[in-house]
């Protein structure tokens, strides 16, 4: 028993080699899609997660920043916000990136070290770094593996021998592949003393985020600016901005590339098949089944290029982690990926085939028929 | 319009090419419901461009012309009337290469508004009656030329057209299927009354009309 989906399934497959090149084509730019979402989503989470860090509420960084890492404060703002109704506890970090080893981006955090659970850690190994002055380092599981360091070695970070005193993991990938240290020692290994890069803020249980966040902005919002969430975070750092809008451009481009492929593949299709359209409107097909038949048949096409690319892109994400970026790459496999996928596939096959379907569908009877 | 006629067509033209072509000029022509009528004439005459009116594969650009109570040249969308009313046979078969026989002859059913399994059973009984029983799964490439012709027969009595139009039906087949073919038609007609316009250049052919219409130079020849 034939149905009209049916026939719109079947159709495309007619010329198998042509299909599957434009079914190639379009999967490129939907794998591309998949594997910056699946990247972009990790770098997302993991921001997210150094936001939320350990028994912080919300962070505190510098008003109009490019990018919340390059932010600087006054160290004097976590006394100030330490006095602000509802707060219970605050601690500066500063964070900064040195040369270790062949690594030329190993992050350093410098934590008040009676302060270090605000930052969420687990000491899996070892001990924390005893005091502000002791020149030890604690070390993210990741960049433990990484350069080959355990407790016991030493590490040299600026011009001094820093021991590894414990592991750590925080399941955030950039921290995870740095180290902890005391606040003091980042600040004189990056001559920045009495400056931190933000502010981790713990409020009391029966105070209200948005309250402190408004009151410490209100009072101090020339100089800091407080984050809450991701979507504060995007207002403040231009960074993930940047990111987001290279994957909407990118998408925009899978589109008009992936349009371009559907309309010739589709257009060759109807040129091949006019007599066949001439003889569907003599045997009374309307023009509007003709339309949905080959716009229907262009959406198969891409859908199917969809789930391709999906593949496509979930390899991709596979090859680049088995390749070693799985320090750099933490994967997050979000059903808005895949669903983001299959509607650039279905935007695609929508926009590729209503030219091809709209003049199949206006062929003169006669002249389809008469066509060799 | 006169009950008995089926088509009533009154000083009927048709140019092409912006006019410089003159394909018909000033048709006038009666049929009666349930005739068996053959159109003659040389290549470029008209005979096709007249079947076409008929069918309302083409539109007039001057005269009147009815076809079982539908206007032709009034109407804007004669798709339905195409489904419902007309059965075309072409020269070629002109059947769809990846669907089966019976898909084929499914393939105007669409319309009418039947459902799958209806559509089956009406394609299956089509197929018998054109002796295609054992080749409903083929792809139309593993039939002869003859049998294809008769899989195009089948398909243009899906919707039970009250006029089928042939146009050259025998005119890519060798003798034998030729006269199959028309035998096909010929039993079609006396059988189940349908009204039969054939276009044709044998005169063999035409012969097996109740009546025969020369065209020529776009007109009827008297």
């Amino acid at each position: 028993m034939m149905s009209f989906l049916g026939l719109i399934v079947k159709n495309p497959f007619r010329n198998k080699t042509r299909t599957a090149l434009a079914v190639v084509g379009i999967a490129i730019g939907i794998a591309t899609i998949v594997a910056l979402g699946i990247i972009t989503d990790g770098l997302k989470s993991s921001t997210e997660e150094t936001l939320k860090a350990g028994g912080a509420d919300f962070t505190v960084v510098e008003t109009n920043v490019s990018d919340m890492f390059l932010s600087e404060i006054d160290e004097s703002y976590v006394d100030k916000i330490k006095e602000v109704d509802g707060v219970d506890d605050a601690v500066g970090i500063l964070t900064a990136i040195q040369p270790v080893g062949d690594n030329p981006y190993f992050v350093i955090i410098g934590i008040d070290p009676a302060k270090l659970a605000m930052s969420g850690m687990k000491i899996t190994n070892g001990a924390e770094f005893s005091s502000p002055d002791a020149k030890e380092v604690i070390i993210g599981k990741v960049g433990a593996q990484k350069l080959n360091k355990t407790v016991g070695d030493t590490i040299t970070l600026g011009k001094e021998d820093y021991k590894v005193v414990g592991v750590f993991e925080t399941g955030d990938l950039q921290q995870d592949g740095g180290t902890y240290m005391s606040l003091k020692n980042v600040q004189a290994i990056e001559e920045k003393e009495d400056k931190v890069t933000m502010i981790y803020v713990k409020i009391k249980n029966d105070a209200n985020v948005d309250e402190i966040t408004k009151s410490i902005e209100d009072k101090y919002g020339k100089n800091i600016t407080t984050i809450a969430s991701l979507e504060d975070l995007q207002s403040v750092d231009q960074g993930l901005n940047t990111i987001d809008t290279a994957s909407w451009a990118i998408s925009l481009l899978a589109i008009v590339i992936g349009g371009i492929g559907v309309i010739n593949t589709m257009i060759m299709s109807v040129y091949e098949r006019t007599r066949e359209i001439g003889v569907l409107k003599a045997v009374g097909w309307k023009d509007r089944r003709i339309l949905s038949m080959i716009l229907g048949e262009s959406i198969v096409l891409t859908l199917a290029a969809g789930v391709v690319g999906i593949i496509m892109g979930l390899v991709a994400i596979q090859v680049l982690l088995a390749l070693g970026m799985s320090g750099f790459i933490q994967p997050v496999y979000s059903p808005n990926v895949f669903l983001r996928g299959l509607l650039v596939a279905l935007i695609v096959g929508l926009i590729g085939g209503f030219y091809p379907a709209y003049r199949a569908s206006r062929l003169p009877p006669t002249e389809a028929l008469r066509y060799e | 319009m006169n009950d008995e006629n089926i088509v009533e067509i009154k000083n009927l033209k048709k140019g092409f090419d912006k006019g410089k072509i003159t394909a018909l000029n000033g048709i006038d022509l009666t049929i009666k419901k349930g005739e068996f009528v053959s159109i003659i004439g040389p290549s470029g005459s008209g005979k096709s461009t007249l079947l076409n009116m008929i069918g309302a594969l083409d539109r007039p650009d001057e005269g009147t012309i009815k076809v079982a109570g539908y206007d032709l040249k009034g109407k804007k969308d004669l798709s339905e009337f195409r489904s419902r009313e007309i059965g075309f046979i072409f020269q070629l078969h002109n059947l769809i290469p990846n669907l089966s026989v019976v898909e084929n002859v499914e393939i105007p059913m669409f319309e009418s508004g039947l459902s799958g399994k209806k559509m089956r059973e009406k394609a299956l009984i089509l197929l018998d009656y054109m002796n295609l029983s054992d080749k409903v799964s083929r792809k139309p490439t593993e039939l002869s030329g003859g049998e294809r012709q008769r899989v195009a027969i089948a398909r243009s009595l899906a919707n039970d057209p009250s006029i089928i139009l042939a146009d050259e039906p025998t005119g890519s087949l060798d003798s034998k299927n030729g006269e199959m073919i028309l035998k096909r038609l010929k039993d079609l007609h006396d059988k189940e009354e349908v009204t039969l316009i054939m276009v044709t250049h044998d005169l063999n052919v035409a012969a097996l009309a109740e009546r025969t219409i020369e065209v020529l130079d776009g007109k009827i020849k008297v």
